[in-house]
């Protein structure tokens, strides 16, 4: 799994690991049923302390991301439609908090600035 | 597992400074711990009282269930110090060093060892300690204090003299022990960015008592900086507001170290009709966060 | 340079402690005895004209090295050229002090040939400065060393020569003075890498950081490789943590702590026999060593002498010691117990060897002399012996507590107490033999030797358990009387 984690960012490890999960998942890029890596495997790649894996892997699965199969292995959960889509939209919200911000700072009208989003979304399309 | 260090009240003064003063702290076990401070604020004498090297004034230190000044074979073997100032036989080379330390424990792991000295780039040749550089003898150090497979392991300033590339190898290994060992490791280091990638538990000294004494995770989603930015009228010449520790105001903008209540976020900005920009703090700038802090409530 | 900043450069406070040390310890040396006047103009002129000027010479060279050869002094103009003016003034002066000392104490003797002595003993430090190695190669120490040896022992007939012809023998004084003076302030010296010379001896016993940091430095210069660790695991087992502490200490000497004991042992008649020579009688040192073992000659002082030796033991039975400021994975009573168990195979090693080994070596003292080998008496080893097991404790206690205790002033009363009673014991034991092995001495004896092995092993006990082992100087309460 491709993770990067930031020490310095001063977000915390384990809250990190969650969220590049989530979009992985969202992405498609997990799968549902997909394994994820042992607390050891994952900790000795991304040089993390094992304690911060296993915060970040229970705490994915008290939401419901991952589950628990056959023992001891970590899988990602099969979503509802419903649920993938609840999920992904979450993503984009979280990612468009600070672009919010800084339109309002801007004083610029929400008309104005989903014009602008519309433009970029456009441009990516091609 | 109980904890293996606990101090209750401990107070050492070495004639008329008090280096610690009535401290009372727990180091959790299995976890990486940080030790913070500033200089001169008790780190090295907890960590001497720890070993059982000091004899504190009043209180008490536990080091793995025995009081320090009791500390007897068995906690002692299974007790790793690496001291900042590299107390090392200066004509021994470091094979005969090794060899030597290694036959005082009888958990000594030889493999461990010799993957140590090819990690840490340390050619055992036929040099003597005291010609070694500062960097090599750091790393004999460590050697010396994690081979017999401690329970407990104090490292204090042990990346000093380290290039880059030495300090992160040191790191990965310190990762290693944990996973294998299950240990817990103090480590004592002024070079926040570093600690930061393996601690999971913050003890900040100062002044000779604890500041704080919390999960890294805690602290980190505790603490905030708030970009503030006026839309209409311009900033107060100072935000009293008790969780704001430190603040750089100007007409309209100001850039504010926050510890705040989960609500109060929105309170300030109703308040004072800001727009707030939040951006978490690495260990770096808590740092000076986390003293003044302490000296607040004094 | 002017005067003022030389005086300032030198430490006034600790060279005048140094000086004073080695003066008050040689005159106790030489006029605690009960000799013929001859004796006291032989000792005189030894420490007036040779070993005093030495030593204090040392002393000055090592507060001058440290300015003279930093590294900016090479760009300052002129600077060794000032050194030069100031020291052959400071040294001329001194040599006038010793030489007027000598005419006081000993009027026999040329005040002139003094003063040439003692200007040549001053500065025969100086060209030591830039190439002598404290622990490494050391030709030119061993050499100096040789000098004084050879001078010691020869200063009845120095002295003589002196007396006959004081012009050549000033001459000869003077010449050696010039010669060290032009050696130790050339340019190419000024350069050279700078090492301390022998002079350090004194200074560094109140400069344990000096010390350490030397010994480093000639560590790392030297291709010696200390002894190999060979002893395996080690359990519970108090001698083999004993062993621990003797290679910490001896592992990198070439001679361990059974060999050191051994020379230890041997030098003592040696030196006693050459202090005799010193003095102008007319016996070899072979026999003297004869007469020494076995009682049968006139009273001697073997008190002062004898001390010395007791002093090295101690010293190096401290040294067997486990290192304070290091982890081992024993318990502090351990410890104590293990440093007690050290110190006591070391002193009982002492003994033995002292009996075992002086014989012989009167045996062979009288097969060289020519004496037929009569014993008679009680041998004095045996004798010594009964001093040094009660004593031995209390002279470690003492180093231990000089250790923890880092006050100048409080080693130098220790050392004069030291010298003091040792006088007083040697008087003792040499008017009194037959009191020591009668019944009521041997009970005497017994009683405090249980007394003084019960004192250092409780005074090592307090130390361990409730001192702290890293800033020993906090400890003084829980060892010792003050």
């Amino acid at each position: 799994m491709l993770l990067v984690i930031d020490h310095h960012s001063g977000v915390p490890a384990y809250r990190q690991l969650m969220e590049q999960i989530r979009l992985q998942i969202a992405s498609s890029l997990l799968r549902p049923g997909e394994e994820l890596p042992s607390t050891r495997v994952l900790s000795a790649e991304l040089s993390l302390n094992p304690m911060t894996i296993s915060k970040a892997y229970s705490l994915l699965e008290r939401d419901g991301v991952l589950e628990r199969r056959r023992g001891q292995t970590l899988t990602v959960r099969a979503l509802h439609e419903d649920d993938m889509q609840t999920h992904k939209l979450d993503r984009l919200r979280h990612s468009l908090a600070g672009p919010a911000s800084v339109a309002r700072q801007l004083g610029i009208s929400s008309a104005q600035a989903t014009k602008i989003f519309r433009e970029m979304l456009d441009t990516a399309k091609d | 597992m109980n904890a293996p260090l606990v101090t209750d009240q401990l107070t050492k003064c070495f004639g008329s400074h008090t280096a610690l003063n009535k401290l009372t702290l727990e180091i959790p076990a299995g976890r990486v711990v940080g030790l913070l401070g500033r200089n001169g604020s008790g780190k090295t004498t907890l960590l001497n009282l720890a070993c059982g090297l000091t004899l504190p004034t009043s209180g008490t230190c536990t080091t793995l269930g025995k009081l320090a000044g009791e500390l007897d074979t068995p906690e002692l073997s299974r007790l790793g110090v690496v001291f900042q100032d590299g107390r090392l036989l200066e004509w021994m080379t470091v094979e005969q060093q090794l060899a030597f330390s290694a036959s005082f424990y009888p958990t000594w792991d030889k493999a461990r060892e010799r993957h140590l000295l090819r990690e840490l780039d340390l050619a055992s040749g036929f040099s003597k300690i005291a010609q070694l550089s500062p960097g090599d003898r750091q790393k004999v150090g460590v050697a010396l204090a994690v081979c017999h497979h401690p329970s407990l392991l104090l490292l204090d300033e042990p990346m000093s003299a380290l290039d880059p590339i030495a300090r992160a190898r040191l790191l990965e290994f310190l990762l290693d022990l944990i996973r294998e060992d299950g240990c817990t490791i103090v480590i004592s280091s002024h070079i926040l960015a570093d600690v930061e990638k393996v601690i999971d538990w913050v003890v900040c000294l100062d002044d000779g008592g604890l500041a704080v004494s919390a999960p890294l995770d805690e602290l980190q989603e505790s603490y905030a900086e708030w970009i503030v930015s006026a839309q209409a009228d311009s900033l107060p010449a100072k935000f009293v507001e008790p969780f704001v520790l430190t603040q750089e105001v100007s007409a309209r903008q100001a850039r504010l170290r926050v510890r705040p209540e989960a609500t109060a976020m929105e309170q300030f900005r109703t308040r004072h009709r800001v727009e707030i920009t939040s951006r978490p703090l690495n260990l770096e700038e808590l740092f000076p966060l986390l003293v003044k802090e302490r000296r607040a409530i004094r | 340079m002017n005067l003022r900043i030389y005086l300032g450069i030198l430490r006034l406070r600790t060279l005048g402690l140094i000086v004073f040390f080695f003066w008050f310890l040689a005159f106790m040396f030489a006029f605690c005895t009960q000799q013929a006047s001859h004796r006291e103009g032989a000792y005189t002129f030894l420490i007036l004209a040779i070993l005093g000027p030495i030593a204090t010479g040392c002393a000055l060279s090592q507060a001058i090295h440290e300015p003279f050869h930093w590294p900016m002094a090479i760009l300052l103009p002129r600077l060794g050229q000032c050194f030069r003016e100031v020291h052959i003034f400071v040294i001329g002066t001194l040599a006038l002090v010793f030489a007027a000392f000598g005419h006081l104490w000993d009027a026999q003797t040329p005040p002139v040939v003094v003063a040439s002595f003692a200007a040549a003993g001053l500065s025969l430090s100086l060209p030591l400065e830039s190439r002598l190695l404290w622990y490494g190669s050391h030709r030119l120490a061993l050499s100096v060393i040789g000098l004084i040896v050879l001078a010691t022992l020869y200063t009845h007939e120095l002295r003589m020569l002196a007396q006959t012809s004081p012009w050549t023998a000033s001459l000869f004084g003077t010449g050696l003075c010039a010669m060290c003076f032009a050696l130790g302030f050339s340019r190419q010296r000024l350069r050279a890498r700078a090492s301390q010379p022998l002079g350090m001896m004194m200074s560094d016993y109140f400069d344990r950081a000096a010390l350490e940091d030397r010994q480093k430095e000639a560590i790392a210069r030297s291709r010696h490789l200390g002894r190999q660790w060979r002893h395996g695991p080690v359990g519970s087992s108090t001698m083999a943590w004993v062993r621990v502490g003797w290679h910490e200490h001896f592992g990198y000497r070439r001679v361990g702590w059974f060999g050191m004991i051994l020379i230890i042992s041997l030098s003592w008649p040696v030196l006693e026999a050459v202090i005799e020579k010193i003095s102008g009688s007319p016996v070899s040192i072979a026999a003297r060593i004869y007469y020494l073992v076995w009682d049968s000659q006139g009273p001697r002082d073997a008190g002062p002498s004898f001390l010395i030796i007791l002093m090295l033991v101690a010293s190096i039975s401290l040294g067997g010691f486990l290192r304070p400021d290091q982890i081992y994975p024993i318990s502090r009573a351990r410890r104590a117990w293990v440093a007690y168990v050290s110190s006591a195979t070391l002193a009982v090693t002492f003994c033995a060897s002292l009996v075992v080994l002086t014989l012989p070596a009167a045996w062979l003292g009288a097969h060289v002399a020519g004496i037929d080998f009569r014993p008679a008496g009680m041998p004095f080893p045996v004798l010594a012996v009964f001093v040094t097991l009660p004593v031995l404790p209390l002279l470690q206690w003492g180093g231990l507590y000089m250790a923890v205790r880092q006050d100048k002033m409080v080693h130098s009363l220790f050392v004069l107490i030291g010298f003091t009673g040792s006088a007083l014991l040697g008087i003792f034991i040499h008017n009194f033999p037959k009191l020591i092995i009668s019944p009521v001495g041997l009970l005497v004896g017994a009683l405090a030797i249980a007394g003084s092995q019960r004192l250092y092993y409780t005074a090592l006990r307090r130390f361990y358990c409730k001192g702290d082992l890293l800033q020993r100087g906090t400890n003084r309460q829980n060892f010792g009387l003050v």
